[in-house]
Formats: structure tokens, sequence, C-alpha cells
């Protein structure tokens, strides 16, 4: 096989699923094993123990039954919110690996010297820096997924044992009105707006990882910081004031994402997507597709994307012309 | 067929150094060249600003192309070993063999594979699971398996054990090196390489102090070996460095009167290495 610049691309995702594999697919999958093993010890203890303390009646089939006073049109909702629900775990970690992922990115290789290795192929800087760009926004995410609808799979079976054994109709109650094949494409594309709106903080990382020379989680964490003291130190004095929060800001970049769902941080409240509660309970689900992609028409997306672009090429500029030999 | 590297006024300055001082030099197709010198000489610096690794003042271009600005066009054509042991610790051979299969497009995985079945690295092993040694064939497999114009070796052997370094140069030599490729070797164990070298370039302070091919300098450079009764005789002919041997006395000359050296006592050609300490010594010792 020859190579091509598509075929040389996608040799350097592989290369990023090689080195994190173990971030990327073995501790999600490790997370659902670990999930459904949980599930599976607490089903039995509970089935021994209640069912002893009854007597008679097998209470874990009441429990389950407590299905049956959902309204029926309301069932596609808790399905949802039940399968969002149970994935919050791992969005919030893979928060975490992805920005460790990131701040390593240009910096391992050049700590152990490997760099020298990769910069003696042929693969322009720009194309590395872009691989690993794309590994932590969209692959990761994407093997994540893969991992949630595996665990979900698994829950959904388990969940429909216990209903044969409780008399509820499996169908009716839940294959019929849980959609788990919306609610994985709807992740799917909520990571993708999230790649654009995470742009920044990520970006950001990956500029820290060429930058330092050592501590790269220092050189990430640190300006911040520094930043919001002087904006403190700025808005204490009331010489000057601004017409927005600098930690508003910065808190709503890092917790706002789409991912799991929408929150958008206001100056009081925190909004759940479009999650909305009346009389009747919940009346929509939080997999909202229309509201994820209108972050692209919104302008603080497009700053973010920008002040991305600029750190991720200043971090292309370092990883090719500072002299790290 | 012109230079493979053409280097003119190169200059590099560090803070507190001078790197390479004005050094201008040109390396032909089909030679093994050897770049000797001390630590902190230059000899790094000149392969770096060679390999678009750092930057530097003067011209230089290696076939034909800017390594800085054409970097990674270069690199199609430049293989280069650039320390030992740099190989990722976390990669697998077979992924080595695979990644770069997959982006280089002049890499060979017969050729590869071939080599690496001649040594006892495993398909399944982690880099870090192999050897020094076998880190060195393994990196060396991959770079033979590379049809590139020039290869860039530096220190390519350092901290392995003799039975690995020989055989390093002879692979190099048998199943790699032709006269349409040129290699550019550092080393200090300059007594392995001697053999398999066609030119020698002594780096000094940043600047290049010897630069032949080895005929030449076996026509230049001899060392004869004097009784200690006619040792005053042969300081007269100006030699370059003298060193006692046994209780006599060996002088080295530099392009010197071999006919009147003859009478002095036996002639041979000076090995590299005492060439080396030779010319690296003070002016003044």
């Amino acid at each position: 096989m020859k190579s091509t610049a598509l075929s040389s691309f996608g040799m350097l995702l592989k290369r990023e699923f090689w080195e994190n594999r173990g971030s990327f697919w073995t501790l999600p999958l490790g997370i659902g094993g670990f999930f459904v093993f949980v599930t599976l010890a607490v089903l039995t203890a509970l089935s021994t123990v209640i069912n002893e303390i009854d007597g008679e009646k097998f209470l874990l089939t009441r429990a389950v039954s407590a299905i049956k006073e959902v309204p029926q049109d309301q069932l596609d909702v808790v399905w949802d919110l039940n399968l969002l629900g149970s994935s919050a775990i791992y969005h919030l970690i893979l928060l975490f690996v992805v920005f460790f992922y990131f701040l390593g990115s240009l910096y391992d290789d050049r700590r152990d010297r490997s760099f020298l290795f990769w910069k003696s192929l042929p693969i322009s800087d720009t194309k590395t820096t872009l691989s690993k760009l794309v590994a932590g926004s969209l692959l990761a995410p994407f093997l994540w997924v893969v991992a949630i609808a595996l665990m979900h799979v698994a829950m959904l079976i388990i969940a429909s044992v216990l209903f044969l054994f409780s008399d509820i109709p499996v169908y009716e109650y839940l294959w019929g009105p849980a959609d788990p094949l919306n609610v994985w494409t709807f992740m799917l594309a909520a990571y993708f707006v999230q790649a654009f709106w995470m742009l920044p903080v990520w970006g950001w990382a990956i500029l820290a990882s060429a930058f330092a020379r050592s501590k790269p989680f220092l050189w990430a964490v640190a300006p911040p910081v520094l930043l919001g003291i002087v904006y403190q130190w700025i808005t204490a004095t009331q010489y000057l004031s601004f017409d927005f929060s600098y930690w508003q800001v910065l808190g709503n970049r890092l917790l706002g994402g789409v991912v799991p769902i929408e929150l958008s941080i206001q100056n009081d409240s925190i909004q759940v997507g479009t999650l909305s509660f009346d009389s009747d309970g919940v009346t929509e689900s939080p997999a909202s597709w229309s509201s994820v992609f209108e972050r692209f028409g919104q302008t603080d997306m497009w700053w973010g994307v920008a002040f991305g672009v600029v750190c991720i090429a200043a971090a292309i500029y370092i990883r090719r012309y500072r002299d790290d030999a | 067929m012109s230079a493979i590297v053409n280097a003119n006024g190169l200059r590099k300055k560090y803070k507190s150094s001078v790197a390479l001082d004005n050094v201008s030099f040109q390396i032909e197709p089909g030679r093994i060249v050897g770049l000797i010198g001390p630590n902190g000489a230059g000899k790094t610096t000149a392969l770096k600003a060679m390999l678009g690794l750092t930057s530097f003042d003067g011209e230089l271009s290696i076939l034909g192309m800017d390594p800085m600005k054409q970097r990674h066009e270069l690199m199609d054509q430049v293989c280069f070993i650039a320390d030992v042991a740099v190989l990722p610790r976390w990669l697998k051979v077979h992924q080595a063999v695979d990644f770069v299969e997959g982006v280089h497009p002049r890499f060979s995985r017969e050729r590869a594979l071939g080599f690496l079945s001649k040594t006892k690295i495993k398909p399944e092993s982690k880099v870090k699971e192999l050897s020094k040694g076998m880190i060195a064939q393994l990196h060396l497999a991959l770079v033979m398996s590379i049809d590139a114009k020039l290869l860039v070796l530096d220190e390519p052997t350092l901290g392995l054990d003799i039975i690995y370094r020989k055989e390093f140069y002879s692979n190099l030599l048998n199943d790699y090196f032709d006269e349409e490729r040129t290699i550019i070797i550092t080393t200090h164990q300059v007594e392995e390489v001697e053999h398999i070298l066609t030119d020698l370039m002594f780096i000094k302070d940043g600047k290049i102090i010897i630069d032949a091919s080895m005929e030449d300098i076996a026509e230049r450079f001899v060392e004869v070996m004097v009784a200690p009764e006619s040792a005053d005789e042969a300081r007269a002919l100006n030699p370059i460095h003298e060193r006692s041997v046994f209780g006599k006395f060996v002088f080295l000359y530099d392009n010197a009167d071999q006919l009147a050296l003859a009478e002095l006592g036996e002639l041979h050609n000076p090995s590299i290495a005492d060439l080396f300490v030779a010319t690296m010594k003070d002016e003044a010792a």
C-alpha cells in the first residue's frame, strides 16, 4: 500500500489509538463492566433480602412494576432520561481524559525524546498536531459513545429479564418506547458540536503541551487563573467595570457545552437543555437535536473557535521551529 | 550528479558558545562520511541543521532543498537515527512497521520484515521490553527499509555492547549502502567506523579542521616509529604530534617528505583515533 495524504492521516489516528488505548477504549469499557457488575450484584442481593423479609411476595417485582405508573406517552422520555443519565459519569470522566490527553499530546514524546523518531518521518507538524486534535476531540468521544452503547445494551437486557419475571410486557414498556439508537446518535452529534465548542479549551491545552519544557499542566492552568486574579483585582478597584463576568465566560465554556446534555449557565440559574418540568412531569426529552445544532448559530461559539485556531497554529509553529533536541 | 549536501558559511550561535563558525563543505553522493569531533564541537548542531531541526545562518541545501523551509518534503529522501533508543516505549514492533509503511512512500515492508527475521525481535513485543541493542536493531531495520538518498546517524551505537555495534555497521555496509546512497555518521567510537568510511571530517570548536577522503588522508598523514636516538632528527621535520610506545617514539606528520621520513624508521598510516588525538589537542600542548 502506497501512502496517500488521507491514509497517512488515518495512520496517525491509529497511532494515537495505539498509544492511548487504555484511556480511549479500555477505560470506558471497564466503567461499563463495573456498572453491569454492580447492578447484577445489587439485584441479586435485593432479590434474596427482600424476599426473606416479605416472606411470600417477590418485592423486587413490585419495585419494577413502578414503571406501569408512568403514563404511556411519557415512557419514551423516561427511557431517554435513563439512558442519558446512566451515561453522565462517562461524559464527566471523558472531559478529564481528553484534557490530560491534550496536555501530553505534544509534550510526552519530547520528554522521552521519541519525537526525534516521529520527526524523522515525512509528516508535517501541522498534520501531526491536527491528528492529535481529531483523536482527542472526535475519536475518543466516538469510542466512548460506543462503550456507552455496549453498557446500555447490557443494561436493557437486564431490564428486559427483570420485566419478564415481573410480568411487565417487555415490548410495550421497554423496547417499544425506548429508542437507544436515537440517544447514541444524539450523543455522537452532540460530541461533534462539542468538539467545536471546546476548541478553545483543547487548543489551549495543546499549546501548553507544545510550549512547556516541563509541567504542561501548570502552563495550562496557571495563566487563566492568574488572569482571573487580575480581573478580580481590577473589578475590586472599581475604576473599570466589564459588561461580562470573566468567571462566567470561563465556566460557561468549560461546563456549558452540549454534552451530555446542554447546560447553559446564566447569571443565577443553570438550565439543563430543553428539559421542562410541569404538572404532568417531564414532557420533553433532553435529547434535543435542534438545540444542540443551534450552537453553530451563536457568536460565542465562533469566538471560541477563532481562539482555538490561534492556539493550535501557535502550537504547530512551536512544534516545527523550536529546537528541542 | 550534484552534491547531496552543500553548506556555505554555516553559522550557529548559542547563548554562551559558537557551535558552528562559518563552516563550508560539500558531500557527494555515494560516500560514507564520518563527522568526528569532541563533545560540544558542533557535530550534532551540524546534523540538526541538515535535518531542519534547528535554525542557522548561512547557506545550506540538502538534495537541493532548504531544510528549514522544505523539511517534510526532505524527510521523504532523508532518514536519520538521531539518538540511540528514541523509539517510543509503548510502540509494538509490528505497529512500528505498520506505521512507517503507512506514512512513508518509500518504505518496503518486505525488507523490514526480512531484516527483523534475522534478529530475535518478536513482532508482538513492545519497545520497552527490548534491550537497547535490540531497539537499535529495530530502528536500523526500519531505516534501512526506506529507499532514501541520505542517511544521517548521530551516535547510533552509543551505549550498545560490542557485538551489536559491529553488527550494526556490517549490516549498514552489506545490506544498505550503495553508490546511490550517502551516509553521514557521527560517533565517538572512531575505531569502529574507520573501515567503512570513505570520507572524514574533523570538527573542532565549530570549525572543520580536516575534510578529506580516506585515500587523501592515507597520503597526507604518515606515522613513523623512531628510536630514541633519532628523535631530535624526527622533531626537526615538524611532526604534528608525538607519543611514545615501548621506549620508542611515534611521530605523526601532515604532508611531510615521505622519503626523508623513511630513513628514520618504518612508515605506516595512522589510525583515525591517533589522528583524532593529534589534531584535537590544543596547539599549545
